[in-house]
């Protein structure tokens, strides 16, 4: 069963999948690229890494919101009824949809480190730098999991279930809009977002440390 | 007589449209024909019956599971062909067999491939790239090579041409014949089901109006030539609607006829003629009668 | 006239003078800037007159005094507790003798509202209460600690100066990481007199470092510039990195995390010693502050440097479990998704 509802997401993904691979197979050289030795070897590398380290999580956001749309597009399109008429518990093949993507993701995560680490094999750092490609891309991993996951449940909800999401994030816009009016130093959607992106929170990865090349 | 599908005092309601107590039963190796009109819930009734809508009263028992406590179980053993296309666009024919497959164990290859050759299916085409009819030949190899006890087929032929309808209805037969499945097929166009269908159930505007045998319901209903001034009081059978004929004399369609009432008319030459009904015509008189009764039950 | 009309026209006034300006019409600029000088002066009048028609008050907590509105009294009240105990741990005695300027807080917008973040506030009085003293410190100090309040350099800093140390060509860093503690003195500019670009940096390293020079320079100067970048002429970069400071090897922030370190570690009266004596040596002065030797202060200092987590990390090893936390519950949720829909 794993194996079909795979090869269904592939092919429903399959070109930004590939497109996927190849940026992140890419960015790692690309963003060395350039450095040459000298005195300010370290510096250029630091700044390179620096530079290129958004992109990253960038890329992981986009891996994991290309990878839920794949694994729900097929079953929206044929508005559930194919799926939910295989004799199959839901939450089982909701497993196997998940997992797929999973897969998926650890691909683009295994070209990532394909990329870095030929970016950086063989290459003579200064002293005091690392190279952590392999570290790159478990963080990259991670992230995209984390993202993965939220979206994948977002993906999957019903759109009576959608119809509440959307309109309680379009009730916080209008409470944080009229605090604001009133000068109020209250402001729910600002901490909303603190919390998702704090160094515990859902969206924790994306902030973590990107570099490549490091001290 | 057991029943693949028992459904008793089922009760579903969505927007203005409702099922109020629809109760359901078909024997175990029928071919049971379900006719309705557009939008009388035929749709509604075979998606609560595969756990695709919770109704809010009744019970509904499907090969001897209850929906949906074993939907899992059930349908594993029921093969479904619904009324628009529900697989994935962007599968090939080969793929989508491969997809079945992979979740029914009992999936018979050898009959796909015989279907698939039967029919002429490329099986290297998107289904996006299929016409209906292909589509619909797609849907039914899939329904019929996983081998199911129970066939439940939406409007399987609707939209195909006949060339397409005859070739799809054969293959169904087929594998009824060799296998005692049930089959319930729903359908509005009648006469299609009138040559295979042994079972027939009406329903309409949420409510089944009849339940029996073909042969029960096409020889119950005719119509009847009969002299003006005749009077239906008292009658063995029941008369659905009267209406005038030329040269004076009446016409009434009824329910319940046997040829052994013919004597009850007496020897008064009132009865002029017994005119049997098609299923459509039988079918349009059902229902006219059920929506406006001036029915006179014997 | 009202203040959201003067700043439109002011705005529409600054984008006519930008598009204006690319001409290089000397009398036109000359003309705008008098235009802008008279609505400026209108904005203010605007501006005072709203305050005006506002009744102030005046809060005193220690050297600290708040010109403010009824209205915001109570909250900036307790700020201004709160400031004055944080400036008390940080300048000890000194704090009693400086004399503070009134700090105007609250617009009429704030007053109308009643409110504001009394943490925020605190924070806001704090910081200005402290820049006020740092800046009327001996230039020396002040030019050390560039523009940096020791307060600001928090220990998540940390990777941020070892990147500098490490990146940055310059002769002392290899030595201050090898554990050289005269080297990171160095480094961190702490001798007297201050040090020459020859003293840290290599001349293989000035063309590199003329190159991250962004200032402007005259025609002149721009001309040797490109010669030392390009050709890597040695007297061109000399005479480039004469013309102003050169980038220290380590990060400035380096600088205020080592002051706000000694601080720490001499307790009380920090502040005094490290601001009593302005001819001795920084060093010197560092290291009387923090009661214990330079050498002490800059171990400390490295290690800081050197075990700081990167800006935005987690405990270490705990990415996966933040992963694991909020994944499940998401996925839990999402399988326990109806099948009828």
């Amino acid at each position: 069963m794993f194996r079909v509802i795979l090869a269904n997401q592939w092919r429903e993904s399959r070109i930004a999948i590939l497109f996927l691979a190849a940026t992140a197979v890419a960015i790692p050289s690309w963003s060395l690229w350039g450095t040459t030795p000298g005195p300010w070897e370290a510096w250029h590398l630091l700044n390179a890494a620096q530079q290129s380290s958004l992109a990253y999580p960038l890329l992981a956001l986009l891996a994991a919101l290309t990878l839920a749309a794949g694994a729900w597009r097929p079953d929206h399109r044929a508005r559930h009824v194919y799926a939910l008429t295989l004799p199959v518990p839901r939450s089982r093949y909701l497993l196997l949809r998940y997992a797929a993507g999973l897969l998926l993701l650890a691909c683009l995560g295994m070209a990532l480190a394909v990329g870095a680490g030929a970016a950086t094999v063989g290459r003579t750092l200064p002293r005091y730098l690392e190279a952590h490609p392999l570290l790159l891309a478990g963080r990259f991993v991670l992230a995209g999991v984390s993202a993965y996951t939220l979206l994948f449940a977002v993906s999957g909800i019903t759109a009576r279930t959608a119809r509440l999401l959307v309109a309680g994030l379009l009730l916080l816009l209008a409470v944080s809009a009229a605090a604001d009016l009133l000068g109020l130093d209250w402001n729910p959607l600002a901490r909303c977002f603190e919390a998702l992106m704090s160094p515990y929170g859902p969206l924790a990865p994306f902030r973590w440390t990107w570099m490549l090349i490091d001290v | 007589m057991t029943h693949a599908i028992d459904v008793r005092d089922l009760t579903y309601r969505v927007q203005d449209f409702a099922l109020r107590n629809l109760s359901l039963r078909v024997p175990s190796g029928a071919v049971y024909g379900f006719l309705g009109p557009n939008g009388a819930g035929k749709t509604t009734t075979i998606r609560l019956l595969l756990g695709l809508l919770r109704p809010e009263a009744g019970s509904i028992q499907v090969l001897g599971g209850a929906v949906p406590a074993d939907i899992v179980s059930i349908l594993g053993r029921v093969g479904y062909v619904p009324e628009r296309p529900h697989l994935y666009q962007n599968h090939t024919v080969e793929e989508s067999i491969r997809f079945h497959a992979a979740f029914h164990p009992r999936f018979d290859h050898a009959a796909a491939a015989d279907l698939a050759a039967r029919f002429g299916l490329p099986e290297r085409r998107l289904l996006s790239r299929l016409s209906k009819g292909e589509m619909g030949k797609v849907m039914i190899l899939l329904a019929l090579a996983q081998r199911p006890e129970l066939l439940v087929l939406d409007e399987p032929t609707d939209g195909l041409d006949p060339v397409v309808r005859r070739e799809a209805l054969h293959a169904i037969l087929d594998y009824v014949t060799e296998s005692n499945a049930t089959v319930l097929i729903s359908s509005h166009l009648v006469h299609e089901l009138e040559r295979f269908c042994d079972w027939v159930g009406v329903l309409d505007q949420g409510t089944i109006v009849a339940q029996l045998p073909m042969d029960e319901f096409k020889s119950g209903l005719k119509r009847l030539r009969v002299a003006a001034g005749s009077s239906p009081d008292a009658a063995p059978f029941s008369v659905l609607a009267r209406g005038t004929a030329g040269l004076g004399g009446e016409v009434w369609t009824v329910r319940g006829w046997r040829p052994e009432m013919t004597a009850w008319f007496g020897g008064s030459h009132a009865l002029r003629e017994v005119v049997d009904l098609d299923l459509e015509e039988a079918f349009v008189e059902l229902l006219r009668s059920a929506r406006h009764p001036t029915v006179r039950e014997g | 006239m009202s203040r959201r009309v003067a700043s439109a026209a002011l705005g529409a006034l600054l984008l006519g003078t930008a598009s204006l300006a690319a001409q290089d019409s000397a009398a036109t600029l000359a003309r705008m800037e008098r235009r802008l000088d008279s609505l400026r002066a209108v904005l203010a009048a605007a501006d005072s007159t709203a305050r005006s028609r506002v009744r102030t008050d005046t809060v005193i907590v220690g050297s600290l005094r708040i010109a403010t509105t009824p209205a915001l009294r109570p909250a900036v009240q307790r700020a201004a507790a709160v400031a004055w105990e944080r400036l008390g741990v940080e300048f000890g005695g000194a704090l009693s003798e400086a004399s503070l300027p009134a700090m105007p807080v609250g617009s009429a917008a704030e007053s109308l509202a009643g409110n504001v973040s009394a943490e925020l506030l605190a924070d806001a009085l704090e910081r200005t209460a402290a820049r006020v003293v740092w800046g009327r410190q001996d230039s020396t100090l002040v030019r050390w600690l560039s523009g940096y309040l020791p307060a600001d350099a928090a220990v998540a800093d940390g990777s941020r100066i070892l990147a500098s140390l490490v990146g940055t060509p310059a002769i002392p860093n290899a030595g201050c990481l090898g554990g050289a503690m005269a080297d990171c003195a160095l480094a961190l500019g702490l001798g007297a007199p201050p040090p020459s670009v020859e003293a840290w940096y290599a001349p293989a390293a000035w063309p590199g470092l003329v190159e991250r020079d962004r200032g402007s320079l005259d025609s002149r100067s721009a001309s040797r510039r490109a010669d030392c970048i390009e050709r890597a002429d040695m007297e061109a970069c000399r005479a480039v990195l004469s013309l102003r400071p050169p980038a220290p090897p380590v990060a400035p922030v380096g600088r205020a995390l080592l002051a706000q370190l000694a601080l720490e570690s001499g307790g009380s009266g920090a502040f005094e010693r490290l601001t009593s004596d302005p001819e001795a040596t920084l060093g010197d002065r560092l290291a009387s502050a923090a009661r214990q030797p330079l050498d002490s202060l800059l171990a400390g200092w490295l290690r800081t440097v050197r075990h700081a987590p990167p800006s935005g990390a987690p405990a270490k090893g705990s990415e996966l479990l933040i992963v694991l936390a909020w994944s499940c519950p998401a996925l839990l949720l999402s399988l326990r998704g109806s099948r009828c829909r």
